[in-house]
């Protein structure tokens, strides 16, 4: 054992991170490749699809809610109570017979 | 220098090499899923690009579809109950007519005096068409009227009550049944039946 056998060590060692290094570099490489590949292609048209369908489902819930406050609104509209019908009726009754005479 | 002392500088060196090596590739991982993240963040990007204005178009035609459908819906009830309150009225005014009441008579008499202000100009003959029912009191009613010297005939006609009054030539006719007037006022009268009926119901 010597200083000689130190420096072979040394240098093997140097080796060693060379090649990770090298591994980091390809690593590096392999990631943009993919980025690229990522990038580089053409919107899915079949996921564009998807989205839009699935997007649509949510926004006829919104709108069986709205269609439901309408109906409840008409519903309200149609119990109307008697007694206002009649009122409204004798009125119209009474300009028939007394308007513009 | 002794054994041991080298060996001990051998770990050192690789204990170095090691650590260096290994942050060496794990900064490169890091980068890689930076690199890969950023391409599918914009990727991400590209496809809401792509897809927002076809989701805006979605939105607008389902809840527009939606909303004209619950409007028409409130507007068809409201003509339910605007129409109801105009048939009770009818059924009113039938009552009125049948029963001769004092209102209706007042109402024909008044019918009468339009008809001749209109009508009859040239001393010609006027036909009165009215209910059969009527025809009796409208005679008298004629009678009453001072002044009035044009021919009169009575004809029956199917109407409910009030009077159709015509030249004999027809070139001028008066119309005031009370099925025609209901006609002519509904327009006019159908705001103000729908604020009767529908102002509790704004309100909620």
């Amino acid at each position: 054992m010597s200083i000689s056998s130190l420096l072979l060590e040394e240098k093997k060692a140097m080796l060693h991170v060379q090649e990770a290094k090298k591994k980091a570099q390809e690593i590096i490489q392999n990631a943009r490749a993919e980025a690229e590949r990522i990038l580089g292609g053409s919107i899915d048209e079949e996921k564009v699809r998807r989205l839009i369908e699935e997007y649509e489902e949510k926004v006829r819930k919104e709108a069986e809610k709205i269609l439901e406050e309408y109906r409840a609104r008409a519903e309200k509209i149609k119990s109307t109570p008697e007694e206002l019908i009649e009122k409204a009726a004798s009125m119209i009754a009474e300009e028939v017979l007394s308007h513009g005479l | 220098m002794g054994s041991e002392q080298i060996e001990a500088l051998k770990e050192e060196i690789w204990r170095r090499a090691r650590e260096k090596a290994e942050r060496i590739l794990s900064d490169a991982r890091a980068e890689a899923e930076k690199i890969i993240e950023g391409a599918k963040q914009k990727a991400e990007e590209a496809l809401r690009r792509r897809v927002d204005p076809e989701k805006l178009i979605v939105r607008r035609r389902v809840l527009g579809r939606a909303i004209s459908e619950g409007r028409k819906l409130v507007i068809l009830a409201r003509n339910e109950v605007i129409e109801k309150a105009f048939q009770r009225a009818l059924d009113k005014l039938r009552v009125e007519a049948e029963s001769k009441s004092e209102a209706y008579r007042s109402f024909l008499l008044k019918l009468l005096k339009n008809a001749f202000e209109n009508l009859g100009s040239d001393g010609g003959e006027i036909t009165i068409y009215a209910n059969e029912s009527d025809i009796d009191l409208l005679k008298s009613m004629v009678k009453e009227l001072s002044g009035s010297q044009v021919s009169i005939r009575f004809e029956k006609a199917d109407i409910m009550g009030g009077l159709i009054a015509s030249e004999a030539d027809g070139r001028k006719v008066f119309y005031g049944s009370i099925e025609s007037r209901l006609e002519a006022l509904k327009p006019a009268l159908r705001d103000k039946v729908a604020s009767m009926l529908f102002k509790e119901v704004r309100r909620t």
